[in-house]
């Protein structure tokens, strides 16, 4: 094992001896139901909670009911009914990416290396890995990702937001700072539940300046 | 002098009118023999340009070519190829195209005007042939590595998942974690036989193999449809209730195929715009599911529905409709669809009931 994945190994232990119950919990998505269950296996042999899906619908469901728990997520982005593309896999990526879900993902795919590696990474995969990979890649990867994810929940505790933004030098400043102003309040107002005032306080903003940019925007209560 | 004293004269221009004029038929004709034996001797030889070269001589020495010359460069190999006497007028025609060279030499020798006249034409004839068997060879080469190519997109997926099972296998084996070796075991008892029943289903599918270890069962169509649609999210509505007698797989397999093609277009759309309807008969016999999107527009190109490797918009594999039509008659169903210049398509599936 490299020096890298110790460190990085390492720092996931020393996080998890921080958390009550001790688990990290893990998102599968993966159709293949074999490779699904060896997976997860590996993963359990590791010490961590693993849920499993085989479709988009049953991942978004899942990040649904309580994406705070779940940690990081292996997806492959070939998934049923569009096994043969990448299709399914980004629109994972991507809702979970517009949903401000906290839960990093790995991907973890069969499909044409370099197009899905630039197509995931640019919707905000957070590691690319292609299939087939050796369990220590995939558990360095996870590794990481659990650490991104904890130490984001830290710099959120200390009123730091993180954000993914893709911008196009063409579009200008105007454009990019729009997309970082939309994410930035969407993010906010996920985190204090779509309480305005606590929105406003966190953002530094009048209560109004919220309200102007959930109309300029388009920002539902049920989008949270 | 009379007109009576005219006659023998003009009979004897009129006989000679006549005969040569017979003479010039007889040639035509023999010149279409030419060609027709030209024709079928290529389609014998299977359209194949090198063997063609080789045996064309015998046609054309009928036709009154007193020699051939050939130089052909057949994709990086040259061959060259001459029959008969190598002098006099000459024909020469050269072709190039793609990875294939060829130039050739058609002698006419010391021939009257008429005969080279002839000879010409049935040289052009044969040179359409030698053209039309450049562009066979070279689609043929095209559709093949198309079509290689597009299935390594479907093994490789099958593959890269086999290849993932032995790794994730050989590297829990290389590296234990001590107390776990039960799970280790059991997720290997999952594992091996997968990787095994992988194989064989890859061999069988490589070699056309039917698979042995589906059968045809009971399916309820209208769930299948529901359940595909949902995972497409596709808004669908459905009349009728009835079970087919189809393998689990296959059945799955068509309808994906068909439900697919309604998921792109609602991307294309960006958001739901189908009113898809879909109504169940059972006549008995068979079950036939009719299809449309009553928001759909009319099929402009639906002799190209069902053709292989054909994608509307270039991006998809093309073998969809063509896969679900051969599944459907392999089946012993039909997959038809019904598209009418004011109307929008409707596919129609018939699978026999159980």
């Amino acid at each position: 094992m490299s020096n890298n994945s110790e460190e990085s190994m390492a720092m996931v232990y020393a996080e998890k001896k921080k958390l009550k119950n001790g688990h990290f919990t893990i998102l599968l998505v993966e159709d293949d139901p074999p490779l699904r269950a060896i997976l997860k296996s590996m993963l359990e042999i590791q010490g961590f909670n693993v849920m499993e899906t085989d479709s988009k619908i049953g991942a978004m469901a899942i990040l649904g009911d309580d994406s705070n728990t779940i940690h990081a997520m292996i997806l492959d982005l070939g998934l049923p009914p569009k096994a043969h593309t990448t299709e399914e896999g980004l629109d994972v990526i991507v809702q979970t990416t517009s949903a401000m879900h906290a839960t990093k993902i790995v991907v973890l795919t069969g499909q044409d290396e370099e197009k899905s590696a630039l197509d995931a990474i640019r919707e905000g995969a957070f590691d690319f890995l292609s299939k087939p990979a050796r369990s220590e890649d995939i558990l360095t990867a996870v590794n990481r990702a659990i650490l991104f994810h904890s130490k984001e929940k830290d710099l959120s505790a200390d009123g730091m937001t993180r954000l993914q933004l893709n911008a196009k030098v063409a579009d200008g400043l105007k454009a990019v700072r729009e997309e970082a102003e939309e994410k930035l309040v969407r993010q906010v107002l996920k985190e204090t539940g779509f309480n305005i005032y606590r929105s406003a306080e966190k953002l530094g903003i009048k209560r109004e300046s919220i309200y102007y940019f959930m109309k300029k925007f388009g920002i539902n209560r049920d989008d949270s | 002098m009379t007109t009576v004293d005219l006659y023998p004269y003009l009979i004897l221009v009129g006989t000679s009118i006549l005969a040569g004029a017979g003479w010039l038929l007889y040639q035509y004709r023999m010149q279409a023999l030419r060609s027709q034996e030209l024709i079928r001797l290529n389609e014998e030889l299977e359209y194949d340009l090198p063997d063609f070269l080789r045996q064309c001589w015998q046609s054309l020495q009928k036709g009154g070519f007193t020699g051939i010359k050939w130089h052909l460069d057949w994709f990086g190999t040259n061959v060259s190829g001459s029959n008969g006497r190598l002098e006099g007028a000459v024909i020469e025609k050269k072709f190039e195209v793609q990875e294939i060279s060829l130039i050739i030499s058609l002698y006419l020798g010391k021939s009257g005007w008429e005969q080279r006249y002839f000879s010409n034409t049935l040289a052009d004839n044969f040179f359409l042939l030698v053209r039309m068997n450049l562009w066979i060879k070279l689609g043929t080469v095209k559709g093949a590595f198309d079509q290689s190519a597009r299935m390594t997109v479907f093994l490789q997926h099958d593959v890269k998942n086999m290849a993932q099972l032995i790794s994730l296998s050989a590297d829990q084996l290389e590296n234990p974690v001590a107390g776990q070796e039960d799970k280790v075991l059991e997720s290997l008892r999952t594992a091996i036989p997968a990787v095994r029943d992988r194989a064989q289903h890859m061999l069988n599918a490589l070699m056309k193999i039917p698979d042995n270890n589906s059968k045809e069962s009971e399916q309820q169509l209208e769930q299948v449809l529901q359940q595909t649609a949902s995972a497409y999210e596709l808004p669908v509505a459905i009349s009728g209730s009835a079970s087919v007698n189809v393998q689990k797989d296959t059945l799955q397999s068509i309808i994906d195929n068909l439900l697919g093609n309604y998921s792109r277009q609602t991307k294309k759309h960006n958001q739901p715009v189908l009113d898809l309807q879909i109504d169940l008969e059972n006549n008995g016999k068979r079950v036939v599911a009719r299809i449309t999107d009553y928001n759909g527009e009319p099929c402009l190109w639906p002799e190209r529905l069902f053709e292989p490797f054909w994608s509307e918009h270039g991006s998809g594999l093309g073998i969809g409709l063509y896969q679900a039509r051969q599944q459907a008659m392999a089946a012993g169903g039909t997959l038809t669809a019904e598209a009418m210049a004011d109307k929008p398509l409707c596919f129609i599936l018939s699978l026999p009931v159980v």
